[in-house]
């Protein structure tokens, strides 16, 4: 059995309690996403805007607690690199897919550089961030889930 | 030009399975400037056929596969779709950029 060091899991349940408010957040802003109301295009914007910037900060927060993990893990060296990061938070099943995570960030640099001019492409951009959230949300559920094993056996 | 002779054929290849056999591809930005180092990988093509997947997902799909392939470099498409207007950008891409 792994014992792991009780000030890092401090620092991981630091991290994640902040990443939980964050995505508070995000679940916050899907819901008003879906809501039907009609608003101005201000009102709307304001929306979209919430939206996608809930989402980018989510992904940059998730950073933390996955260096973290790696620390916990004995994998230091992983905390160094993202591509190796990404790695073992596969292998922990902490995310589903490293690849998941680069069309994330694909979709958080497309925030910053699409337009509003192409209807459809906007309407692509929301769909990805609807359904990346989730994916988001759902890694952040299972890096709690191994802090919480951490806090109990530590 | 500073991608290598296989990075061009397997980024050309990728690119015309996603948007068309007969696209056309060229390579622009600083990349195309043998003095200089570093930099993005800029490409713009002129698409045959709209993607399978919407626009957006295509495109980025792509790209990931085409950062694999340039090691970790990050890569901006720019895609003309059939029917699309002709932007400034576009003409820039061409004029200053290299046929792949």
């Amino acid at each position: 059995m792994t014992l792991y060091d009780p000030i890092l899991v401090g620092l991981l349940l630091e991290h994640l309690a902040r990443c939980r408010k964050q995505a508070d957040h995000l679940e916050y802003s899907l819901r008003r996403a879906r809501d039907a109301t009609p608003l101005s295009d201000e009102e709307r914007l304001e929306r979209y805007e919430a939206l996608t910037s809930r989402f980018a900060r989510l992904q940059d927060m998730l950073v933390a607690p996955f260096k973290t993990i790696a620390m916990l893990e004995f994998e230091p060296d992983k905390a160094e690199r993202i591509p190796d990061l990404l790695s073992l938070m596969e292998k922990l099943a902490i995310l589903p897919q490293v690849r998941d995570w680069l069309e994330i960030r694909k979709t958080r640099n497309a925030i910053a550089h699409e337009y509003s001019e192409c209807p459809e492409r906007m309407a692509e951009l929301i769909d990805r961030v609807r359904r990346q959230s989730r994916i988001l949300i759902a890694a952040l559920g299972r890096a709690e889930r191994y802090a919480d094993k951490a806090r109990r056996v530590g | 030009m500073r991608i290598s002779e296989q990075q061009r054929q397997l980024a050309v290849a990728r690119l015309r399975e996603c948007f068309g056999p007969d696209s056309v591809i060229w390579l622009f930005g600083s990349r195309v400037e043998d003095r200089r180092r570093g930099g993005d990988v800029d490409l713009y093509v002129e698409a045959e056929q709209e993607p399978d997947a919407g626009r957006l997902t295509a495109e980025m799909a792509v790209a990931i596969d085409l950062e694999d392939l340039f090691e970790g470099v990050s890569v901006d498409l720019l895609v003309r779709y059939p029917g699309d207007a002709e932007r400034p950008i576009h003409r820039i891409a061409k004029q200053r950029g290299l046929l792949l």
